[in-house]
């Protein structure tokens, strides 16, 4: 049976880089594929955003978006309250994530408030990292993607790393990412949704879960399942072929 | 070593290179190692100084416009070849223009400059004039974030001794002119009217840099583009309205040829010739590899370039019919293909084949964008083979959308020898 479900997409043009909004877009999708009616709602303030939604998707920005956007995210704040006790899937990529953590520490020291929706704390001083890296994650699924991103992140009380990377260069800590009920969030950059479709369809059955559904793959889902494990192959093979 | 034998020694590289078919940065290497000093002694006393052009894209075309441009009013012009921009490009290109005593036959060097050796380039010999096309998100892999390429080009601007010219449609540039003319530095700038701007649906396509608090900038305009439609571009240069045939559409391609002209008349005052202007752009070529068309067994393949996000973008809001036949071919030369989400295909209603090492990350993003694909052939020789069937087969052309090092491999196996960069 088709139902309506609403993706809240935040602050698309501040925390969009690199096709890290593409989140929304892809979740989206997923579910059209699967019969049902969804909509993508552009957030920018409190004023336009829905009394309630089904998933939030927050994107990356660069280092001179952090200081407006935790402004712009302060905000939004009750809004994310609500959201969060109704049960939302929260999907962060990047500095979206870390902004929605409990605080950052900018690449010049500077301790930024984080939203507090995902129990995490980031630290941009270490340094910039940019490569391809993969793994498996916590479900023991091969994943990969890119990471193009500053720091590391610490998780809090009550969160899990989303994968373990294998090999992955000097510096860069060898857990990625985080999970825990109703929250997702990776430093994997723009389509990590895209590259590792087991993870969408992760966000995709709870979120249905919470409506009683249960998830329907048709033939898009395999077709991409196809393609992602081709694409994620190539990115293993170029990573081993280089140690 | 001394002047003289390291010359010897570079242009015997340079014609061994040669020999082996196209051209290469290593005499420059070569010559540079033996002679650290060269490229302040052969362009260090130009007469008429030295201008370099940076920016995330259009430095090829706009340094090669500046350069026909001041060709057709009688200046002798030293200049790179396209792509050529690092030190050992611009090395190679003295080695190929200079005498075997080392000099320079020229009245003003017109230099492309790449964002991250801009800096090592300006120590070696200072520019006269910087000119800045714009700051683009390029190359995130590489430069992390476009703050970085904004702090690199201020630098370098910073470095002028003339003067810095602008493209006043780029934000980020204003901002930039804004903070280098507070330390006293002459900014000019070309504008880009309302109208011009409305002809591409993504407009200059700036990288999205928050310039919140910058100060506003107060600069000469030097030239102003109208309006644009195809290849045609009509803009104003003091009190002269210049009409202008270019190689190829585009509003990136006039916004280049604004600021080309808009350079010329910086450099000459009120003596540019709005007839010699016109006939020097009619009579221009797109640069290497950018809207190219190449043939291979008889049939045309048309090379769009996806060097970034919004040089693809750009060319794509140029596209006006949906192409019939369209490849695309993407290799390791773009590491990170996520921005591929942030574009909009326009025109684009299905890919015919899918080549190199991330045709498959382009599959998944044609799925989720609900846009058909065909093959994904991924050798690139077998790819080039099976289209050119096609193209034979349907009797019309290849679009190709290809990354750099994907244009240059199937110019490669399609026979054209000459390589960019080459001097």
């Amino acid at each position: 049976m088709t139902q309506w479900f609403t993706i809240a997409r935040v602050l698309p043009e501040r925390l969009g880089l690199n096709g890290s909004s593409a989140s929304a877009e892809i979740l989206a999708k997923s579910l059209r594929e699967m019969g049902h009616e969804v909509s993508i709602v552009d957030v920018h303030g409190p004023a336009d955003a829905p009394g309630s939604v089904d998933i939030v998707t927050v994107g990356s920005g660069s280092s001179s978006q952090v200081s407006p956007a935790a402004t712009e995210l302060i905000g939004l704040v009750r809004v994310f309250s609500q959201w969060k006790n109704s049960g939302a899937q929260w999907v962060a990529i990047g500095m979206g994530w870390d902004l929605l953590g409990e605080s950052l520490i900018t690449a010049d020291g500077e301790s930024v408030p984080g939203a507090g929706v995902f129990p995490s704390r980031a630290d941009y001083r270490p340094g910039r990292f940019s490569t391809e890296v993969h793994g498996l994650d916590s479900q023991g699924r091969e994943s990969a993607g890119y990471i193009n991103h500053l720091g590391h992140s610490e998780l809090l009380e009550g969160a899990t790393p989303l994968m373990t990377l294998e090999n992955p260069p000097e510096g860069l800590p060898v857990e990625e990412g985080l999970t825990a009920p109703h929250l997702f969030a990776t430093r994997v950059g723009g389509p990590a949704l895209a590259l590792n479709p087991h993870w969408a369809m992760d966000i995709v059955s709870e979120t249905l879960a919470s409506r009683g559904l249960t998830p329907e793959p048709g033939e898009f889902h395999q077709r991409v399942e196809a393609a992602a494990s081709k694409a994620r192959s190539l990115i293993i093979e170029r990573l081993r072929s280089r140690r | 070593m001394g002047k003289v034998p390291a010359f010897v020694v570079a242009k015997i590289l340079r014609f061994l290179t040669r020999l082996r078919g196209g051209g290469s940065a290593f005499p420059g290497l070569v010559l540079l190692r033996l002679r650290p000093q060269v490229l302040a002694e052969t362009l260090g006393d130009l007469r008429w100084g030295r201008v370099f052009v940076s920016g995330s894209n259009g430095k090829s075309t706009t340094t090669t416009m500046i350069t026909s441009l001041l060709r057709a009013h009688g200046l002798r012009v030293f200049s790179n070849p396209a792509g050529g921009n690092l030190p050992q490009g611009l090395a190679s290109a003295v080695v190929g223009q200079a005498s075997v005593v080392g000099r320079v036959k020229a009245d003003i060097a017109v230099l492309e400059v790449d964002e991250a050796y801009a800096e090592r380039i300006a120590n070696a010999v200072e520019p006269s004039w910087v000119v800045l096309t714009n700051i683009q998100v390029d190359q995130l892999n590489r430069f992390g974030e476009p703050e970085r390429v904004y702090a690199m080009l201020r630098d370098l601007a910073a470095r002028a001794t003339e003067g810095v010219i602008i493209n006043a449609a780029d934000p980020n540039l204003v901002a930039l002119g804004a903070e280098v003319a507070q330390k006293g530095l002459k900014v000019l700038s070309i504008e880009v009217s309302d109208e011009a701007l409305s002809t591409a649906s993504h407009g200059v396509v700036a990288a999205p840099f928050d310039a919140e608090g910058a100060e506003p900038l107060s600069s000469e305009s030097v030239a102003t583009l109208l309006s644009t439609a195809g290849s045609h571009a009509t803009m104003s240069v003091g009190n002269q309205k210049c009409e202008l045939d270019l190689p190829a559409p585009g509003l990136h391609y006039a916004v280049d040829a604004t600021i080309a002209v808009g350079t010329l008349a910086a450099l000459l005052g009120g003596e540019v010739k709005v007839e010699t202007v016109t006939d020097a752009m009619r009579e221009g070529t797109p640069v290497y590899g950018r809207g190219e068309t190449i043939t291979y067994k008889g049939q045309d393949f048309e090379l769009t370039m996806m060097k970034n996000l919004p040089s693809l973008q750009a060319n794509l809001d140029a596209m006006v019919d949906s192409p019939a036949l369209v490849w695309v071919a993407v290799d390791e030369g773009t590491p990170d293909p996520s921005w591929l989400y942030d574009i909009d295909l326009g025109v684009i209603d299905h890919v015919d084949v899918l080549s190199g090492t991330k045709a498959w990350q382009w599959a998944l993003f044609l799925e989720h964008r609900g846009i058909p694909y065909g093959d994904v052939i991924e050798d690139t020789a077998q790819a080039l083979d099976h289209l050119q069937g096609l193209s034979l087969e349907r009797d019309v052309a290849v679009s190709a959308i290809v990354n750099y090092e994907q244009m240059m491999l199937i110019r490669r196996l399609a026979g054209y020898k000459e390589l960019e960069g080459a001097a």
